[in-house]
């Protein structure tokens, strides 16, 4: 293991830490601490402080020592958790994660806020040094780490261990923090003749150790330096079993030296073999017989679940099965065309495995959504305390699974719908004592699966959208038009408009972050969706729906003269041969659906391609969000397994498209944006309305006018 | 004709190639070996490796080795390993 390694090592290690002492004091706050988290807040800080002293970091390792002290005078019970001392505490996490990151990123520590903290630790400290030990809680006088033990260590560092920039001193140095060391003697095993290699180590050390530690964590000092190494550590009553482990390794000078320090030590090698209980369990305990290497650390490789994969290689197999998708596709074609019934069947068999393994790759991107959801709690803390609104977060479905990439994308949106919530949504206790609702303000995160899609809704019980007031500043900013009548969805969705703000709410938090406009934008680059409830008086819930995936999707292939292209079969309705007798003059038509209006469009008109409309056509009704239309299409062809190609920046302008596919036969299809072509159908409807309404105002007394501005009496006539 | 030998001051596996070719150097020559170590304030496991080494090899060869004013620094970090050895060595260098 090189440095770089036990860097990235110490820097997930750290954050996992980081992560956890934060859920401890979040959790602390609602709740009464309990001994356990008072020791697991304690060591998180002193690990860091351990690791970091190995790499040098001295600022951290002074400053993480200072947040030790103040845990270990909270674990002893001499400090109450108050608001006051998590509120330092939270202080001090946050400087190191600022500094973790500094480190990860390569730049160089940033001081921060560190000297104001390590002053309210110091003030903190000193309060409680004058404070009567008669306030301890009895809590705190049951001891929280394991009782001291004894421990029996043969470390036998590998010979690049120098070369690889660590020195054994170090570790040595750091297991004095955890224990007392009560003897220690080293041996060096050089080359007789004159190899001897100044970067190489020839030292063996053996100790006996005293600390209030687990074999697990003894064994985890030493995990960096575990490439070539082997550490030997037993409890001190499996003496008999250590020396027999302990001794055989090496050549026979180093044998003769070990034996000579254990004996120095009166611990001799004959055996005992009055306890073989606790021999046999220990040796379970303890790390196996002079094996190789990776028998180092059988119990890390037993207890880990999870493989830690570099992102980049899953991506690549990503990519490598989209390709296998596509010429699956086209060894499947090539086998129909030639009619041999048994290729037919192996490449069916073959497109079946290849279902299979297309799905098994994509659920390996798959994270829980929940590693977003985590960073909520301490969100809604802190910004309910900056606005002095009590704000209880309800989580639910955290452990719904969505593509990493994702993920990732959706912290910033959902941050700042989150913030909206608590900001705008919520009231302050008096309104909200006003109108009968509790004081404690409720903002819920929810994530469940529907249909092939992700949903994730961030609702509150706060005051609601006001609708007349969203209503009347659109209609001051010249969104809409005065005239114009909207539904109560269209009125939510105006709250997205680029510079939206109903100004009456503008808090110190609004203009911080993204806005709602970023924020549908962001969820659309995501090929998702977002839809508002609202009740007035009662809360708000705004839900947002995002595919599974975003490199292979299924789709519903149809074909308009001779191009061809992909509908995202999530948005395929339902598909149904367009009726004879309507006039094709007009490119909008409208059809009556089962007494719905369904809003027509011509692809071939559409898109303006060549050639005349065969005698059949087909219609495929789609839906984005509550809106449907039809398509208007030549032929279909069904599904197909769609690899999203994204078009190149030359094509970013067009709204009608949102990527490109390679068929089987080596065609390319252009893959349609449902939603975006909706909108077109929508807007364009809305603007002939209002053109046409304009034409008939001077003519009230002529309804044919009006009627002829639809063609829905041609549609009805079906 | 004795040869004095003063370490400066880091001494870690950086300067450990070039410190050990340097005692190699002055054992060749058969002089007794005086090894001033009162500016030392670093040192690592790969120095005091080398300062074993110079203490068998001068033993080898039966040539006179005296380890002078060990800095705090390095009598710290001898302790801290437990390395007898050197520990005596140094040991005999305070006395005289």
């Amino acid at each position: 293991m090189n440095l770089e390694q036990a860097m990235q090592c110490f820097l997930q290690e750290s954050a996992e830490l980081l992560e956890e002492m934060e859920t401890i004091l979040l959790d602390a706050e609602a709740d009464n601490i309990t001994p356990e988290q008072l020791g697991a807040l304690f060591r998180s800080m002193h690990t860091i402080k351990g690791s970091a002293g190995l790499f040098g970091l001295d600022e951290l390792v002074h400053f993480t020592h200072q947040a030790e002290n103040l845990l270990d005078q909270l674990r002893d019970g001499k400090l109450p958790l108050d608001a006051r001392l998590s509120g330092v505490l939270l202080c001090c996490h946050d400087h190191v994660k600022a500094q973790l990151a500094a480190l990860a990123a390569g730049h160089a520590l940033p001081a921060g806020n560190g000297a104001e903290i390590l002053a309210s630790i110091a003030t903190l400290l000193q309060h409680c040094d004058a404070l009567p030990l008669a306030a301890d809680p009895p809590a705190a006088c049951v001891p929280q780490a394991p009782a001291n033990s004894e421990w029996l260590l043969s470390l036998r560092f590998g010979p690049d261990v120098l070369r690889n920039g660590m020195d054994p001193a170090s570790f040595i140095r750091y297991l004095a923090t955890l224990g007392e060391i009560q003897a220690i003697a080293s041996c060096c095993t050089l080359p007789a003749d004159e190899g001897f290699d100044p970067e190489q180590n020839y030292l063996r050390l053996e100790l006996q150790f005293c600390g209030a530690v687990s074999a697990e964590q003894l064994e985890s000092v030493f995990s960096f330096a575990s490439d070539g190494g082997q550490f030997i550590i037993s409890p001190r009553a499996a003496l008999a079993s250590h020396l027999q482990q302990a001794l055989p390794c090496g050549d026979e000078a180093e044998q003769q030296a070990v034996a000579a320090i254990w004996q120095a030590w009166g611990l001799s090698p004959s055996p005992t073999p009055s306890m073989p209980m606790a021999s046999s369990s220990d040796r379970l305990a303890s790390a196996p017989a002079s094996g190789s290497t990776e028998d180092s650390k059988p119990a890390k490789t037993v207890e880990s679940k999870f493989i830690k994969v570099e992102a980049s290689k899953l991506d690549s197999l990503i990519d490598l099965v989209g390709e296998l998708v596509i010429a699956g596709a086209a060894s499947n074609l090539l086998a129909r065309g030639n009619g041999n019934a048994s290729l037919l069947e192996s490449t069916a068999i073959m497109a079946g495995l290849i279902e299979q393994i297309r799905s098994q790759t994509l659920s390996m991107r798959m994270v829980p959504i929940g590693e977003t959801f985590s960073r909520f709690p301490r969100l809604v803390r802190d910004v309910g305390q900056e606005l002095g609104k009590h704000i209880k977060l309800v989580i639910t479905g955290a452990e719904t699974e969505l593509d990493k990439s994702m993920v990732d994308k959706l912290a910033d949106p959902l941050t700042h719908l989150v913030r909206n919530a608590i900001d705008h949504g919520i009231e302050s206790a008096q309104q909200r004592r006003a109108a009968g609702k509790p004081d404690e303000g409720h903002v819920w995160l929810n994530a469940y699966h529907e249909s092939g899609s992700v949903v994730i809704e961030v609702a509150d019980d706060g005051g609601g959208l006001d609708k007349q007031r969203i209503l009347a500043k659109a209609r001051h900013r010249g969104i809409i038009s005065s005239d114009a009548s909207l539904s109560e969805q269209d009125i939510f969705q105006l709250v997205f408009a680029p510079g939206f703000s109903t100004a009456e709410q503008i808090s110190n938090l609004s203009g911080r972050g993204v806005g709602l406009d970023v924020v549908r934008k962001n969820i659309q680059q995501l090929r998702g969706t977002v839809e508002i409830d609202s009740e007035e008086g009662w809360g708000s819930t705004f839900r947002l729906r995002l595919p599974l995936t975003l490199a292979i999707i299924d789709g519903f292939l149809v074909e308009i003269g001779s191009s061809t292209f992909i509908i995202p079969l999530e948005s395929v309705v339902e598909c149904m041969e367009l009726p004879t007798g309507l006039t094709d003059t007009a490119a909008q038509h409208c059809l009556q659906l089962r007494g719905e209006i369904l809003p027509l469009l011509h692809l071939r008109h559409f898109f303006d391609l060549p050639g005349q409309p065969g005698r059949r056509r087909n219609v495929v009704v789609v839906q984005a969000g509550d809106s449907k239309a039809g398509l208007v299409v030549d032929t279909l062809h069904g599904e197909f397994q769609t690899v999203i190609k994204p078009l190149g920046s030359l094509f970013r302008h067009l709204r009608a498209i949102s990527g490109s596919t390679i068929l089987g036969s080596g065609e390319v299809a252009l893959i349609l944006d449902v939603p975006a072509l909706i909108q077109h159908l929508t807007q364009q409807e809305s603007e002939h309305d209002s053109l046409t309404r304009t034409l008939a105002l001077p003519l009230p007394g002529t309804p044919d006018t009006l009627t002829t501005s639809h063609d829905r009496h041609s549609g009805e006539t079906t | 004709m004795d040869t004095v030998i003063t370490l400066t001051a880091e001494q870690t596996i950086q300067q450990a190639p070039a410190l050990q070719q340097q005692l190699a150097r002055a054992l060749l020559q058969e002089h007794a070996i005086i090894l001033e170590l009162s500016q030392v304030t670093e040192i690592d496991c790969a120095a005091v490796q080398i300062l074993i080494w110079l203490i068998r090899k001068s033993q080898q060869q039966n040539l006179p080795l005296a380890l002078r004013h060990p800095s705090p620094a390095i009598r710290d970090f001898v302790s801290l390993l437990g390395l007898t050895e050197l520990q005596l060595a140094l040991g005999q260098a305070h006395e005289s």
